[in-house]
């Protein structure tokens, strides 16, 4: 061994024991979260430090003492991605990158919808034992994506409602009712009657006892309580006072924890926190203004869309909207051009409006939708017609340059479910050597759900190989056509061009040149026309006629004409206008603004543009922003520049659109699969493809645009949200919550004030961290830093900086 | 035609608020007035009278009678109309003022004994009316219907009036009344229009007016959006009506008439479902429109602008409909511009249904369950597809903008006296007064009013005074003083069996007044000292210890036992409990040493029994418990007792 390997090796060692030493000197052993849905986390300080007249103290008493006086508030938290409730939990609740990436997503080849916020379906299929996890929680699973709560054993946590929820606890959903009537009693239910019932309150209210109570058992060390009321009451109120009152019962909540935690033995070693996900766009005395998609979609104007959205729009809240089972909803359009009658087969838009500043839109494949027209209008056509022969030509130009793509992806697809079929056969097996009776306490801790769990999972690969089953059967029929002796009348279109699908994805030069009608052919630009989108009634000063901020576009880093292709990991195109466009590239942790003009893509892939100087009114209004804080640096030479993603964090968190740079290449960030959460002895070669077909089910989801709303402007459908929205990068919305107090021995700083900005990635690490905690052996490692102002004496890391 | 060259960047017209006074009543009371501007002055809008037996104390007040001043009594003409469902809207037979004082709409002194008359009359038609036959159970229960929803009507147009003022809220500036009694006063009148309303508590109040608050603005956000949707989406013109008020509670659509001039707009997209109009694109009445208009300046795309704007030009603008914005689910329409009856037949149609359902066939409650469960199911059906089916909440949406109307609400005259003219024309209640005869008939009862509250108690002219009314709700107030619960079992018998006519009533001595007082008060510190102990686990965290202390002392000053013995020796037992301070469990042990009542002795034992106490502060117990308050009293500054005296130690 030479020296310097043995000093390698010594460094090594010391590194170790310093990093061992540093957990060991945390001392939490348990954590309490209170995960506050949309709590703004600048509304949350401003509140806190007001004082109330009547009691002379804060006006949230509880926060200032705990979090204020006895613990540490990181007063520049900020949302990863996009402020929207399902990616920024996912990070939240993982500490990963987001791997989901809307409220809904629709599978492009089979129009699948992962509905994530609907728990309906999900109560109905667990109590049918057909379900066992939230939506979100399942794929995560299928990606091999550890949620927090995973780093603890069963029977050592406590999960309440939530989005990705893991499991049902019964024993509080059916004990909400009897204890919200033994809590009020029967004049006070009386009461109630008069005044309103407080129904909706009832299982955080048991939720909030069985937390209380599992406090004092010895084992468990996590808990978590979710709550959603002030986004619900943000979203449909924008009265300050109103909103206050939901935080002062938050407030109030804090108090009963704390103090529950306090009156246990393991008090002095218990960690409280609150988070929430993101902020809100609200602002007193004026309204958030939506904006319909799907009327637009469906319109001339629009491209006479059908729209399919994950629940019924306003015109339809009639009767249909109290179905809460619905995840895809189509919307049929009467200015459809060719396909007038078929919304049911045909939808050519998928929609994502929740959140509600932003919207994910997919649209059906413009090659798919010119191929559908052709052989509408060659069976309108004499056969053999100088005409029809024309078409002909038209046709299988088309689908020969198609041909290689999605012959590639019919193979693909294809070995990837033949290992599907495999791997449900070997989980089958598996699931018949899995106990079948569990004991009480085996219930109790959930230890029966996870061969339900896998069955569940077994069940949703058999739908999904019947879904693609019958995409791949269509889009083989099509590949199969040749021009030889091809007589347009002998082809069913049904069985050549895929029905409830929306194909492979749209390239730029598509969604510029999108085609919504035959004879003659006419297409649109969707970029230009959903950014020139106005309207007449301008009714208050704080809201402009636009609704329409700016449109992303993801552009695939290998895409001939981008800058830099070679090292480049993420790109997305930024399209505020014409001349007020911007391309944002990754090179691994750098990120790069380039403001460009005029991008254009071509029908093979490329894309060519202009460079712009810098200026005002770019997406994102970086460069007019004052609270860019380039730390000295002239704004023009550092925004020329690449930064790493700490650099852009500090200099842009205080923006308008706060830390957007970075949420929206999240947005678009594929990290790769890794294997699903259990094993049947899968051979190597099966799990290759699977790996592979999950990334395939991943990209499936990513929209062809995302489009972001102007200040104060929603796209939101099925009801209305006046008192405000989050969705967007806006300050307002991306300004999330995270204040954290502990006993004497968690050693969390008091009265600690953090203003280093972090984002939610640091969530998950921060907490594991101060429980001497590492993720599991064969967990992933968790990207984001560590606050490290919360321990006495910071030792950053080389990832940390 | 109205020019109108306000851009739209000023916003809706903004009225002036209205405002509230108090005026001192002989007797030891105030009359607190609500005023509201119209027509370059004021109209009072309601009184509302309080208690305060002569003290400044703010535990003493009491929330009386409410007084709607535009609530007239109705003449004989209008009392036989209101016997049949069909009517003429307007007054019939009955000058505009009237010299007598109005009844009053609420008493908030006795709010539960409302409910119980409401229940008792509700039960005397079921019982003896209904069975009388058709023509009396009809003409009876419409009766009775029609007085029930005038009253609603004007108790509307005062909370109207004091969401205007936003008195209640956080913000709200105290005048005449706290924020408290603002509250206390709102939700008093909301839930009058409940069946059990009156049986909610007082400790209630504040989160129900909360709750109803959050309520109204959730309903103006979503309707002021649903209709901009529905507007724009047509192709016409959104205009809100603040009213006065933050949020607004009413809109007018407006067309603009060269859009009817442009070609194809015969074939223009129209959606009626939630506007509830005509499709005006076809509407041939509409390009002769001979009624009121406004010139508005619109840019070239269409958008309200400034005439100095470049490229602005001059349009006129054709009114359609008013809506009102506070109606549950859907935007209401109020007002038709081209079409009156709409309307007017909605009102009537589903008055005559009942009508004929109810009182002709008796098809009544549980005797006729088929029909009551059909008719709540078509009632759904018919909700969930945008019908406005609720009638209280259809007038209270007319009270609100008669009021409006009243106040001007910063709208130009002519459309004004437009609407108004509409309004008048909707047969709402058989009892109603035209919305410009309004201000007159409110002003001449406000005067009578002051009248009568300044009548000397002996004069004959005003048998009874109003100082005897409030002097008679103190005897009845004070009989729980003199009485123990077996005598006023046996006097609430008396008042059943002579159907009210004899309420038992205590002499007021000055002995008693100043019992009254002293128990008016400590109901006051005892709701303060309840939020207290609810605000959180602890509340040494979520109050000021002075401020608590102080609720204590005055509390301990107050030194009487009676009926609430039980309930103020708990919440001091909760107080203790749920404090560390030494101050402020000596003050509680105090205050239940003073009050020398049995159950205060036995709390008093019992915290001293459970321990957990300093041994400072438990010297302190047991010497309260063995010398009783007399010591405290006799020598304050004795140690140790002396709260002063034990927290400088």
């Amino acid at each position: 061994m030479t020296g310097a390997i043995r000093g390698r090796r010594a460094l090594f060692l010391a590194i170790a024991l310093l990093a061992g030493a540093d957990l060991l000197q945390a001392a939490a052993r348990r954590v309490v979260i209170i995960k506050a849905d949309g709590v703004p986390g600048a509304l949350l300080e401003q509140v806190r430090e007001e004082r109330d007249p009547e009691t002379g103290k804060s006006r949230l008493p509880w926060i200032d003492e705990v979090f204020g006086r006895r613990g540490a508030r990181i007063a520049n938290f900020y949302v990863r991605g996009i402020s929207l409730s399902t990616p920024s939990w996912s990070i939240i609740d993982t500490g990963l990158h987001q791997r989901v990436h809307g409220n809904v997503e629709y599978d492009r080849f089979t129009l699948r919808a992962y509905d994530y916020l609907n728990f309906v379906p999900f109560f109905f299929g667990y109590a049918l034992s057909r379900r066992v996890d939230m939506p979100g929680v399942e794929v995560l699973d299928e990606a091999g994506t550890p949620l927090l709560i995973d780093q603890f054993p069963a029977e050592e946590r406590f999960q309440s409602f939530q989005l990705f929820q893991r499991g049902n606890r019964w024993s509080t959903v059916g004990g909400a009712l009897p204890y919200h009537a033994k809590l009020r009693g029967p004049w006070r239910l009386l009461e109630d009657s008069q005044t309103g019932f407080e129904v909706s309150a009832s299982i955080g209210e048991r939720t909030e006892r069985d937390l209380t109570a599992s406090l004092h058992a010895p084992r468990e060390r996590y808990f978590d309580f979710f709550t959603g009321d002030y986004d619900h009451t943000a979203h449909l109120n924008n009265n300050r006072d109103t909103q206050i009152r939901v935080l002062r019962s938050l407030d109030r909540l804090v108090g009963r924890l704390w103090t529950a935690i306090q009156a246990t033995p393991q008090g002095p070693e218990t960690i409280l926190a609150l988070v929430s996900d993101h902020g809100i766009n609200t602002m007193p005395g004026v309204f958030s203004q939506g904006f319909s998609l799907v009327d637009w979609f469906g319109s001339p104007e629009g491209g006479g869309h059908h729209v399919i959205t994950n629940r019924y729009p306003l015109s339809e809240y009639k009767l249909h909207g109290l179905n809460p089972f619905v995840s895809a909803v189509t919307t049929s359009s009467a200015s459809s051009t060719y396909l007038k009658d078929d919304a049911s087969r045909y939808p050519t838009a998928a929609l994502d409006l929740d959140g509600n500043e932003r919207a994910a839109i997919e649209l059906r494949s413009n090659d798919l939708n010119r191929l559908q027209m052709l052989l509408v209008l060659m069976a309108a056509e004499p056969a053999r017609s100088e005409q029809s022969r024309a078409l002909a030509n038209q046709f299988f130009s088309i689908l020969d340059r198609q041909r290689p793509l999605w012959s590639r992806t019919v193979t693909e697809l294809g070995e990837e479910m033949a290992a599907l079929d495999r791997e449900i056969a070997r989980q089958k097996k598996a699931l018949k050597r899995m106990p079948k009776r569990f004991s009480s306490e085996d219930r109790f801790y959930g230890r029966d759900r996870t061969p339900r769990r896998l069955l569940a999972h077994v069940r949703g690969w058999e739908q999904e190989e019947k879904l693609y089953a019958g995409y791949l059967a269509s889009m083989k029929k099509l590949l199969a056509l040749n021009a030889d002796g091809f007589d347009a009348k002998k082809v069913n279109i049904g069985d050549v061009i895929p029905q409830k699908s929306l194909g492979e994805a749209n390239s730029i030069y598509d969604l510029q040149n999108y085609s919504i009608g035959p004879a003659p052919e006419r297409t649109m630009n969707y970029l230009a026309a959903l950014k020139n989108i106005s309207v007449r009634n301008v009714l208050q000063k704080e809201v402009g006629p636009d609704p329409v901020d700016f449109i992303v576009v993801p552009v695939p880093p290998a895409t001939p004409g981008l800058p830099e292709r070679g090292p480049l990991s993420e790109a997305v195109w930024l399209y505020g206008g014409e001349d007020r466009q911007a391309l944002i590239l990754r090179r691994e942790n750098e990120i790069r603004y380039l403001p460009v003009k005029n991008l254009r893509g071509a029908e093979d892939g490329s894309i060519r543009f202009e460079d712009a100087p810098w200026g005002s009114g770019f997406p994102l209004h970086l460069w007019e922003d004052p609270q860019l804080d380039t730390a000295g640096q002239p704004r023009a030479e550092w925004l020329e520049e690449w930064h790493d993603e700490r650099a852009w964090l500090k200099t842009v968190y205080r923006t308008e659109y706060s830390t957007g740079i970075i949420g929206v290449l999240e947005q678009f960030r594929e990290p790769a699969p890794r294997r699903a959460m259990w094993d049947a002895g899968t051979p190597e070669a099966d799990e290759v493809l699977l790996c592979r077909l999950e990334r395939r089910r991943r990209r499936l989801v990513i929209p062809d645009m995302l489009v972001f709303a102007s200040d104060h402007w929603n796209f939101n459908t099925r009801g209305f949200n006046p008192g405000g929205n989050h969705g967007s990068f806006f300050q307002r919305s991306a300004h999330a919550t995270f204040l954290i107090a502990g006993g004497a021995e968690t050693g969390i700083p008091q009265g600690l004030v953090v203003t280093e900005p972090y984002d939610t990635l640091s969530f998950a690490p921060t907490i594991l961290r101060l429980m001497g905690m590492a993720p599991r052996s064969g967990d992933p490692p968790m990207p984001g830093p560590v606050v490290q102002e919360l321990f006495a004496e910071p030792k950053l890391t080389e990832r940390d900086r | 035609m109205a020019l109108i060259t306000a851009p739209w960047a000023l916003g809706a017209p903004s009225p002036g608020k209205c405002r509230s006074e108090g005026v001192p009543v002989p007797g030891g009371a105030e009359l607190v007035t609500m005023f509201c501007p119209s027509d370059g002055g004021e109209m009072p809008v309601f009184s509302v009278l309080v208690d305060t037996l002569g003290s400044a104390a703010p535990g003493a007040r009491r929330l009386s009678k409410v007084w709607v001043f535009s609530y007239a009594r109705p003449s004989l003409l209008q009392r036989a109309q209101a016997l049949f469902p069909v009517f003429f809207p307007g007054p019939l037979g009955r000058g505009a003022g009237t010299d007598s004082p109005p009844a009053p709409v609420a008493d908030l002194s006795s709010a539960s004994h409302q409910t119980w008359r409401r229940i008792a009359a509700i039960v005397t038609q079921a019982e003896v009316l209904d069975v009388r036959g058709a023509l009396i159970r009809a003409s009876s229960r419409t009766y009775l219907g029609n007085t029930f929803s005038y009253k609603q009507m004007k108790i509307a147009e005062a909370l109207s009036a004091m969401d205007d003022t936003g008195v209640a809220s956080d913000a709200g500036l105290e005048g005449p009344l706290s924020r408290d009694e603002w509250r206390e006063l709102h939700a008093r009148l909301a839930l009058s229009a409940r069946l059990l309303g009156g049986l909610v508590s007082d400790e209630r109040l504040s989160s129900a007016w909360a709750r109803m608050a959050a309520q109204e603005q959730e309903r103006r956000g979503h309707n002021w959006e649903l209709l901009r949707q529905r507007v724009e989406a047509n192709g016409l013109y959104f205009e809100p009506l603040e009213f006065g008020a933050t949020n607004p509670a009413g809109a007018v659509v407006w067309l603009a008439q060269s859009d009817l001039e442009t070609p194809g707009a015969e074939g223009r997209f129209f959606d009626r479902s939630f506007l509830g109009f005509a499709n005006p694109w076809t509407d041939p009445g509409l390009r002769q429109w001979k009624g009121y208009e406004e010139t508005w300046y619109l840019d070239p795309k269409g958008r309200r602008c400034a005439p100095e704007d470049g490229g602005a030009r001059a349009v006129t603008m054709i009114p359609l409909a008013v809506y009102s914005l506070s109606y549950p689910r859907a935007p209401l329409l109020l007002v038709d511009f081209r079409n009156a009856a709409r309307t007017h037949s909605r009102e009537v149609t589903g008055r005559v249904a009942n009508y004929v359902a109810l009182g002709v066939f008796g098809l009544t409650g549980f005797a006729s369950w088929e029909y009551t469960a059909g008719h709540a199911a078509w009632q759904w059906y018919r909700q969930r597809h945008g019908a406005a089916t609720d009638q209280a909440e259809r007038l209270n949406a007319y009270a609100e903008l008669r009021l409006a109307l009243l106040m001007g609400s910063g709208l130009d005259p002519e459309l004004r006296d437009s609407i108004a003219r509409r309004v008048n024309a909707v047969p709402l209640t058989p009892f109603g007064e035209s919305v410009n005869r309004e201000v007159a008939v409110a002003t001449s009862q406000y005067q009578a009013l002051l009248r009568y509250a300044a009548c000397p108690a002996d004069a004959p002219a005003c048998v009874p005074s109003l100082e005897e009314r409030i002097s008679r709700d103190r005897g009845r107030e004070m009989v729980p003083l003199v009485h123990g619960r077996p005598a006023r079992v046996l006097f609430t018998a008396g008042a059943i069996l002579t159907a009210g006519l004899y309420r038992h009533r205590e002499p007021a001595t000055p002995a008693l007044l100043a019992e009254l007082t002293r128990q008016r008060r400590t109901r006051y510190l005892v709701a303060k000292l309840e939020k207290v102990v609810n605000s959180g686990p602890e509340i040494d965290t979520a109050w000021d210890s002075n401020v608590v202390n102080g609720y204590l002392d005055e509390l301990s000053e107050l030194q009487v036992a009676g009926r609430d013995d039980k309930k103020v020796a708990g919440v001091l037992e909760r107080v203790f409990a749920k404090t560390t301070n030494e101050e402020t469990r000596l003050r509680c042990l105090n205050c239940l040493a003073r009050r020398s009542s049995p159950e205060s002795r036995r709390t008093l034992s019992r915290l001293i029994d459970r321990g957990g106490m300093s041994e400072a502060l438990l010297r302190a117990a047991e010497m309260l418990e063995t010398s009783g308050a007399s010591v405290l009293t006799a020598n304050p500054d004795s140690e140790p007792a002396s709260p002063a005296s034990f927290g400088s130690r």
